[in-house]
C-alpha cells in the first residue's frame, strides 16, 4: 500500500483524486460545487478545475447539475482507483 | 454446539466493492461457512448501486455509509469509517438481542471497530491478516508507522490471528512479537467451481481483443504497486521477445499504472504490451482460460490468489519464489518457480513454458488437481469453522460469560 | 443515580479550565448521592482509582502512539474509553443511567454506547469547532465538526455554560432551542440544574426501557 501519498509522488490529478475521496464526494447526493472543493482543498479554483477537467476525461469524476448548480462526484471507476492506490 | 454459530465479518471490502484479495476472500468464506450451518452478518463500506441491505447466499449484508465525514487524510477516512462502522454494528447486534457469537476483523482497515465491538458486547474477536504495513512498506515515517501500530494493537486484542500462509505465520511472528498459540493458518482458497461451468467455447473471439493470434499471452492480474512486482515483468518483456512472440496483458490499476506505461513506451514496445485497467468478473475469467501463462511476480506475496485462480483457470503458472507463492506452487510440478526481482529468471521461466507444449500441459494438470484437493473453499470454511468452535470453548471457560 | 463522565483532561492532566470543572461537578454529584465515574486520558497514570473526594475515576491510554494530528489521537483513543466505559458497564451489572460527554472528543463512544445499550448521553459543550479554529474549514476542521454534529444529534440534552453558546449551538447546528439547557457555572443554582437535567434524562430513558 502506497500509504503516504504526498504530492509529486503521483500524478497531480491522481492525489486530488485522492483528496476528493477523502472529503467524501463518492455520490452524486454528495457532490460538492467547485467553490466548495476549492475552499476544502485549500486549491485555487482554476487548478481545481484543471484537474476536475483531467479527471472527468479519464471517466473518474463526473459532474451533474443539481438545482442549478454545477456538482462534482467521484464515479465507481473513480472509487476503484483511488482505493486501489491505498490498498 | 446446539444452537446456531452466528459470526459478524467486518470488512472495508465486499463485492461490489473489489480492490484486492479481501474481497474475493470474505466473500467465498462467508458463502461457505454458511453452506456449512454458520449464521454470517457482513459490515461493509458502501458502494454505488449496492443495496445497503441484502441477503446472498445465506449471507446477511450490511453497507453502511463511509463517506459521512469528510477527512483531511487516509488514515484518518479509516478510522472515522471505522467510528461508523462500529455505531451501526452496535446498533444491528443490539437489534439482533446480542447474538452474535464472534466478530472477526480483516486487516487492520477495520481495527477500530473490531476492538471496540469485541468490548462493548464481550464477544472474542478473531482478525486475519491478508498483509502487512512492514511488509509492503517498512514503518519509517510517521504515517507508516500509525498503520503498523494499528495492526499490531488488533493482534494484540484478538483471540486468534489468522494467517493464509506458513510465511505470513513466520512473517507475523516478527513483525507482531506474537506468541505460537496464537496464531492460526488457513490458506485461501480459490472458488475453482466458477471456472469449470460457464466454460465459454468462442474464446478465439474473445481472445482477438487481446492478441493477434501468432501472439501468446502473458496475463498479469493484480494491483498495480511496487511490492507486485510488475516492473519486473516489464522488463523481462525483451529478453522474452528474443525467444517467442508474446503480448503481455496487465490487468489491474494502482499508483504504479502510469509508471509502469512510461516504462513501456521508453522501451517501445508500447504494442506489445495492453493495461486494460479493471474489468468485470466475466472478461477475467475468460482471459485467464485463454492465457498461454500467468505470471505472479510478487516481490512481497502474503499468499498469492493470482495463482490460485490460473491454477483453476487451467493457465500454466510462473511465480517468484517468494511468500505464499512458494508454499502454494511446487516447481516443475504444479508451475516454475523463479528469483525474485530478477527479469532474466523470470523470462527464462516465461520462456521455458511458452516453448515447451508437453511441459506446460503437464504443470497445468497438476495444478489443477492439486487446487481441487487443497484450495476447495469448502474445506477451508470448515477449518476456520472449527477454529472459531475452539475460540468459544476458551472463551467459556473466561470470566465473560 | 449512577453516571459516568468522559473528559479528556482531569486532574492531575490540566489542559484548560474543563479538568478542574469536572472534578468540582463530580464531587458535587458524589455530595449528591450520585455515583460518579470519570473516564479520562492519562498518558502513563492508568487504572481504576478512588479519589479523595468519593469519585472514582478510570484512566486510559492511547493504545496507538503515533499520530499525525488530535483527530487520529482521539479516534483510537475511544476505544480505549468504550473498553473502560462498558467495564463499568458490566461491572454495575448493566446499571448506568447516563453519560455525560464533556467536548467533543469522546463522542464516538457515547454514541456507539447509546446504539448497542440504549444509553443516553447529555453533551456538555465545552467549546465548539468554528470557533476554535475561527470558522476554517478544512477538511480537518469539518471532520472535527461532524462528529460535534454527530453529538448533537444524538444527545438527549445538550448542556451549555452561557446563553451565547446557546445561541451558537441553534446557529451552527440547527439543534431546536428546548433540546439545549444553559447550566450557569457560576450560579447558586448550578449543580441543582445540572442534577435536573440528569434526573430528567435518566427518567427519560427509563420510560423508553419500559
Amino acid at each position: 500500500m502506497l500509504s503516504r501519498i504526498s504530492p509529486g509522488s503521483i500524478p497531480d490529478e491522481l492525489y486530488f483524486l485522492c483528496m476528493l475521496h477523502n472529503i467524501g464526494a463518492t455520490a452524486p447526493e454528495k457532490s460538492l460545487t467547485l467553490e466548495e472543493i476549492s475552499r476544502w482543498t485549500v486549491m485555487k479554483s482554476e487548478k481545481v478545475e484543471e484537474n476536475l477537467k483531467k479527471l472527468m476525461e479519464g471517466n473518474h469524476v463526473e459532474s451533474s447539475l443539481i438545482s442549478g448548480v454545477v456538482r462534482y462526484f467521484l464515479t465507481v471507476d473513480g472509487i476503484r482507483k483511488v482505493l486501489s492506490m491505498y490498498s | 454446539m446446539d444452537k446456531e454459530l452466528a459470526v459478524m465479518m467486518l470488512t472495508w471490502e465486499f463485492p461490489p466493492r473489489i480492490v484486492g484479495g479481501i474481497s474475493p476472500h470474505v466473500y467465498c468464506l462467508s458463502r461457505s461457512l454458511a453452506k456449512n450451518g454458520v449464521k454470517v452478518y457482513v459490515v461493509t463500506c458502501d458502494f454505488p448501486e449496492a443495496p445497503q441491505h441484502e441477503v446472498v447466499d445465506g449471507v446477511e449484508i450490511f453497507r453502511i455509509d463511509s463517506y459521512k465525514n469528510p477527512s483531511p487524510d487516509f488514515v484518518t477516512w479509516v478510522y472515522l469509517m471505522n467510528m461508523n462502522m462500529q455505531r451501526e454494528a452496535a446498533a444491528i447486534v443490539n437489534n439482533l438481542d446480542g447474538k452474535v457469537d464472534i466478530f472477526h476483523a480483516h486487516d487492520w482497515l477495520v481495527a477500530n471497530a473490531g476492538i471496540g465491538l469485541k468490548h462493548v458486547f464481550r464477544k472474542p474477536l478473531l482478525a486475519t491478516f491478508h498483509s502487512t504495513q512492514v511488509g509492503r512498506n517498512g514503518a519509517q515515517y510517521e504515517y507508516e508507522r500509525m498503520i503498523h501500530e494499528t495492526e499490531y494493537w488488533l493482534t494484540y486484542e484478538a483471540w486468534r490471528v489468522i494467517c493464509c500462509s506458513n510465511y505470513m505465520i513466520s512473517h507475523a511472528k516478527w513483525a507482531f512479537g506474537l506468541p505460537e498459540d496464537k496464531l492460526v493458518m488457513i490458506p485461501n482458497g480459490v472458488n475453482f467451481q466458477e471456472y469449470a461451468r460457464n466454460k465459454n467455447p468462442n474464446l478465439s473471439q474473445f481472445r482477438v481483443m487481446f492478441a493477434l493470434s501468432e501472439e501468446r499471452i502473458v496475463l498479469f492480474v493484480g494491483r498495480l504497486v511496487y511490492e507486485k512486482g510488475v516492473h519486473v515483468l516489464i522488463k523481462a518483456l525483451s529478453k522474452v521477445l528474443e525467444k517467442v512472440n508474446v503480448k503481455f496483458v496487465i490487468v489491474g490499476s494502482g499508483y504504479m499504472e502510469e509508471e509502469l506505461s512510461n516504462l513501456v513506451t521508453g522501451m517501445g514496445l508500447a504494442h506489445k504490451v495492453m493495461f486494460t485497467g479493471f474489468v468485470d468478473d466475466e472478461t477475467l475469467r475468460n482471459l485467464q482460460r485463454c492465457a498461454d501463462v500467468c505470471v505472479v511476480p510478487s516481490l512481497f506475496e502474503p499468499f498469492g490468489i493470482a495463482a490460485l485462480e490460473a491454477m483453476a483457470a487451467g493457465s500454466p503458472l510462473v511465480v517468484s519464489d517468494t511468500g505464499g507463492l512458494s508454499e502454494i506452487v511446487e516447481h516443475d510440478v504444479t508451475g516454475v518457480k523463479v528469483h525474485p526481482n530478477n527479469p532474466d529468471s523470470l523470462a527464462w521461466g516465461i520462456a521455458r513454458v511458452l516453448l515447451d507444449k508437453k511441459y506446460a500441459e503437464q504443470l497445468k494438470n497438476n495444478a489443477y488437481k492439486k487446487v481441487q484437493e487443497k484450495y476447495d473453499w469448502d474445506k477451508i470454511s470448515q477449518r476456520t469453522k472449527t477454529v472459531y468452535e475452539t475460540v468459544l470453548k476458551e472463551y467459556s471457560e473466561s470470566f465473560w460469560t | 443515580m449512577r453516571v459516568v463522565i468522559f473528559s479528556w483532561e482531569f486532574p492531575p492532566r490540566v489542559v484548560g479550565q474543563l479538568a478542574d470543572y469536572v472534578r468540582e461537578l463530580a464531587a458535587q454529584l458524589v455530595k449528591n448521592k450520585v455515583e460518579t465515574h470519570v473516564v479520562t486520558y492519562h498518558d502513563y497514570l492508568t487504572g481504576r482509582y478512588e479519589e479523595p473526594e468519593g469519585i472514582k475515576t478510570y484512566r486510559v491510554t492511547n493504545p496507538v502512539r503515533t499520530h499525525n494530528g488530535v483527530l487520529t489521537w482521539v479516534l483510537t483513543l475511544n476505544q480505549e474509553v468504550e473498553r473502560a466505559a462498558t467495564n463499568i458497564y458490566y461491572d454495575t451489572d448493566k446499571r448506568v443511567d447516563l453519560i455525560d460527554v464533556q467536548d467533543w472528543h469522546f463522542i464516538p463512544t457515547a454514541v456507539t454506547l447509546k446504539k448497542a445499550f440504549n444509553l443516553p448521553f447529555i453533551y456538555s459543550v465545552e467549546s465548539l469547532e468554528d470557533h476554535r479554529s475561527h470558522g476554517a474549514d478544512s477538511p480537518f476542521n469539518m471532520a472535527i465538526k461532524s462528529i460535534e454534529q454527530l453529538g448533537m444529534y444524538e444527545a438527549e440534552r445538550i448542556v451549555v455554560k452561557s446563553e451565547w453558546m446557546q445561541d451558537e449551538v441553534v446557529r451552527i447546528y440547527k439543534v431546536p432551542k428546548e433540546r439545549v439547557k444553559v447550566v450557569l457555572p457560576k450560579s447558586s443554582t448550578w449543580i441543582k440544574d445540572n442534577l435536573e437535567t440528569y434526573i430528567s434524562v435518566a427518567e427519560g430513558a427509563k420510560w423508553i426501557k419500559n
